[in-house]
């Protein structure tokens, strides 16, 4: 920067600073004229109220609706609302409000003599509206109309928009806004009909900070699996749920399929239950619910099969004299046409009555019934209770023994405690070996969030 | 002029700082992983499974660590972690990787917190997959485990982290399914009968009036099964057929029928002298035992076994073909028998 360029500057500095101080002395002599005492001769406003759409610091856009009413006869053609710290003496504007009326919009009246005579903004300073224009520095919001016609007022309102709020000052900060009504239209206060301030009144708003709530929704899932007794009601959620996992479907031989649950009777050592696996969650992408067996800690080959622990299987799973049973295809086995020994699980349905959701689906074919459907509805109401049974012609059983996980039942987006039916089925052929056959299968529930 | 420039610096220091408030709470304020799962090998109590992970990286940023910590109380992200008892990833093994790769397990790991570690470069947007094996399940069945998942421009899994997300595995999931076959064999006995014994009819045949010149015969059925491993034997029992104290003589040794000469005997075969019976059938194994076997060769001798099988069998289905001769001195009279045919299996 050049010397003179700096030179010049600094002259105009002082140019401003003259000017700033002249404007300074101006409006603090304009501001003494402005403090007037409150009229002894004005009436107070009763029921008067202000109602303010928010009390949020520096909120911008807030809209201030004024109720009031007078008890006594008069032409109302002047109001003035001014926005002070104090409801009496010196007003000073709130920090930070702003109610220029530039601003401000007057967006409705009601209940005044005449009402229809609409009020109007007073942009600039008349009589003792002498605190008002497009600076962000008044205090006054002043309307007027031309209407002679006098009465009292009960209820009449005024709304205000567009106001800026005032910053905190502290925890909270009290807006007083002090109305007053005039029977002309100059708000003139000189006395006499006509020259007179006629009801006065204070109101209140609080302004205060706000309450900031913060919450958080974890990640959930809770997904538990259970052998179930068929006499007993389905749990409400896996908190409910028995801790029971022992499916027994009892005696299996080559002329009836057994199923779980299979009524227990004094010979056939079942135990009447079903399984059951039960999902919540909320993860927004869905959840798969998959299975495998687990592989048997002891015998060899079809370690993953429905067989006699230790017992030493034939490589081949075709075959009908080892003890392990053969599996039912992957693709589906219908159990009551089946060619010999099978073993297989089934999903009849899946339960939606103790939950919100109707999200869980998508079983696939080989697991399903005939029908494809496994809507809670209409197949969980057939799913009898009565124990056992052959299943309905058509559906089928799969085994998968390969290890890998496959899935039963999946959704696209949050379930809630729905519950996919298991049963297990099997049926032995002529030459299946005798034994307590047994496997252990293992489900997984993987949400996507 | 040291005043105006003094005026000037304040102001561009407070300019400053408010333009590098926003910019440091960027930084702090961390996104969230998207699409976010955890798959299990296996979901049961201890044991070892493998535990992959999915989920989208947002946007750009410089990657250098991610961070997987294993807690039981709560997925929230920075919070203090409750390691679930008995869970161990201290011998994980880092698997399998794509999307932003070239990671590695960070010595920082602990026994409840994988840390993987590459050079620090910028990631691109888009899913990333890590699969760790060797991992110790959790002890506690029926728990819901979070794991705490977040990345971090460091290579050590300090500092802010860039993005985060939870993902959740449940401990539970296990049925055992049990069921006993007994051991079992059907048998049956009519004068026909289905092949997997289903039903059966008739227990009684004439054989009419016996002759001089030819055989009379006529012919039963019995069907078998079973899963005892060592098969079964079907043996024979019962007398000659007898009127009063006369008999017509058993054949006690395979004999062809010869009419005129009293003889009464069995066998299992489709014969032609005379024409009768037919051979076994089913898919069982079981087979007529010699003595019985021959077509057209008959005898009859109590307790014989008449038909067996050595190893577990579906069903055979036998036809007994019964042969009666009458010589011309053999005295008249109404000659009849019961035979009794009996199945057995050792187990």
């Amino acid at each position: 920067m050049k010397k003179t360029q700096i030179s010049s500057l600094l002259k105009q500095v002082s140019r401003t600073g003259f000017y700033g101080l002249l404007c300074a002395t101006v409006a603090f002599y304009s501001l003494l004229s402005f403090i007037r005492p409150q009229s002894a001769g004005a009436a107070q406003l009763t029921s008067r109220k202000v109602t303010i759409s928010s009390s949020k610091a520096s909120q911008t856009a807030v809209q201030y609706d004024f109720t009031f009413s007078w008890g006594t006869a008069t032409d109302v053609e002047g109001v003035i609302f001014q926005f002070c710290t104090t409801p009496l003496g010196t007003c000073t504007k709130p920090t930070g409000m702003d109610v220029s009326n530039d601003l401000v919009t007057l967006d409705s009246h009601t209940g005044f003599p005449t009402n229809t005579t609409a009020f109007a903004e007073q942009a600039t300073s008349l009589g003792d509206c002498n605190d008002t224009g497009s600076a962000a520095t008044v205090t006054m919001y002043c309307i007027n109309r031309t209407e002679a016609t006098s009465a009292t007022g009960s209820g009449a309102t005024v709304d205000l928009g567009a106001i800026i709020n005032p910053s905190l000052s502290g925890s909270f900060t009290t807006v007083y806004v002090r109305v007053s009504l005039y029977d002309n239209n100059g708000f003139s206060n000189s006395g006499g009909a006509g020259n007179t301030r006629v009801h006065e009144g204070t109101v209140a708003a609080g302004i205060t900070q706000q309450l900031t709530v913060n919450g958080r929704v974890q990640e959930r899932l809770e997904f538990c699996v259970a052998a179930i007794d068929d006499d007993d009601s389905l749990p409400a959620n896996c908190s409910a749920m028995p801790t029971t996992t022992t499916i027994d479907i009892g005696t299996i031989d080559n002329s009836l399929v057994a199923v779980s649950p299979v009524e227990p009777t004094t010979t056939n050592g079942s135990n009447d239950d079903y399984g059951v696996a039960m999902l919540n969650t909320n993860a927004s992408n869905g959840a798969v619910i998959t299975y495998f067996p687990e592989q048997a800690s002891s015998g060899s080959n079809q370690l993953r099969g429905f067989r006699v622990s230790g017992a030493t299987c034939n490589a081949s799973s075709a075959t009908l004299t080892d003890q392990c049973f053969r599996p039912a295809a992957t693709s589906g086995t219908d159990l009551s046409a089946a060619d010999g020994e099978r073993f297989g699980l089934h999903i009849p349905c899946i339960d939606t009555t103790q939950g919100t959701t109707t999200n869980l689906g998508s079983v696939p074919d080989a697991y399903n019934n005939a029908d494809n459907s496994t809507a809670s509805a209409t197949n969980c109401e057939s799913f009898d209770g009565t124990g056992g049974g052959t299943p309905d012609t058509g559906d089928t059983f799969a085994w998968d023994d390969t290890g890998t996980a496959v899935t039963l039942a999946s959704s696209s987006t949050v379930v809630d405690d729905e519950i996919v039916k298991l049963r297990f089925g099997s049926i032995a052929s002529a030459t299946t070996p005798t034994g307590a056959y047994t496997v252990v299968t293992e489900f997984i529930a993987t949400p996507t969030f | 002029m040291p005043s105006l420039i003094k005026a000037l610096f304040t102001l561009i220091t407070c300019i400053l700082s408010f333009a590098w408030v926003p910019a440091w709470q960027a930084t702090v304020t961390a996104a969230k992983l998207t699409t976010r799962s955890v798959a299990l090998s296996s979901s049961a109590p201890s044991a070892v499974a493998d535990h992959v992970f999915r989920f989208d990286i947002p946007s750009s940023s410089t990657l250098g660590s991610i961070e997987f910590e294993y807690c039981a109380n709560d997925p929230f992200v920075g919070t203090a972690c409750n390691a679930p008892a008995g869970f161990s990833a201290s011998a994980a093994v880092l698997f399998s990787q794509s999307g932003e790769t070239g990671f590695s397990i960070d010595a920082s790991s602990t026994a409840n917190r994988l840390v993987i570690t590459r050079a620090a470069v910028a990631s691109s947007p888009g899913q990333v997959q890590y699969g760790f094996t060797n991992i110790t399940n959790p002890s506690t069945p029926r728990q819901t485990v979070y794991v705490r998942v977040a990345t971090f421009a460091s290579t050590d899994g300090t500092g802010p982290r860039t993005d985060d997300g939870s993902v959740a595995f449940s401990l539970s999931g296990q049925l055992s399914t049990q069921g006993f076959v007994p051991p079992y064999i059907r048998f049956c006995v009519g004068l026909t009968v289905a092949l997997d014994c289903s039903s059966a009819s008739g227990d009684y045949l004439n054989l009419g009036n016996l002759s001089t010149s030819e055989a009379k015969f006529g012919t039963s059925q019995m069907a078998a099964f079973t899963n005892d491993e060592s098969g079964y034997l079907i043996s024979l029992f019962g007398t000659t057929m007898t009127s009063g104290n006369n008999a017509i003589p058993a054949l006690a040794s395979p004999q062809p029928s010869i009419p005129g000469t009293s003889q009464f005997g069995i066998n299992l075969k489709d014969n032609v002298s005379p024409n009768v019976g037919q051979e076994a059938d089913g898919i069982g194994t079981g087979t007529p035992q010699p003595g019985y076997d021959g077509a057209n060769f008959y005898k009859f001798n109590q307790g014989d076994i008449i038909a067996s099988s050595s190893i577990p069998t579906e069903s055979s289905r036998y036809t007994v073909s019964y042969i009666v001769n009458s010589s011309a001195s053999q005295p008249p009279g109404i000659y009849s028998t019961t035979v009794t045919y009996v199945a057995s299996a050792t187990f």
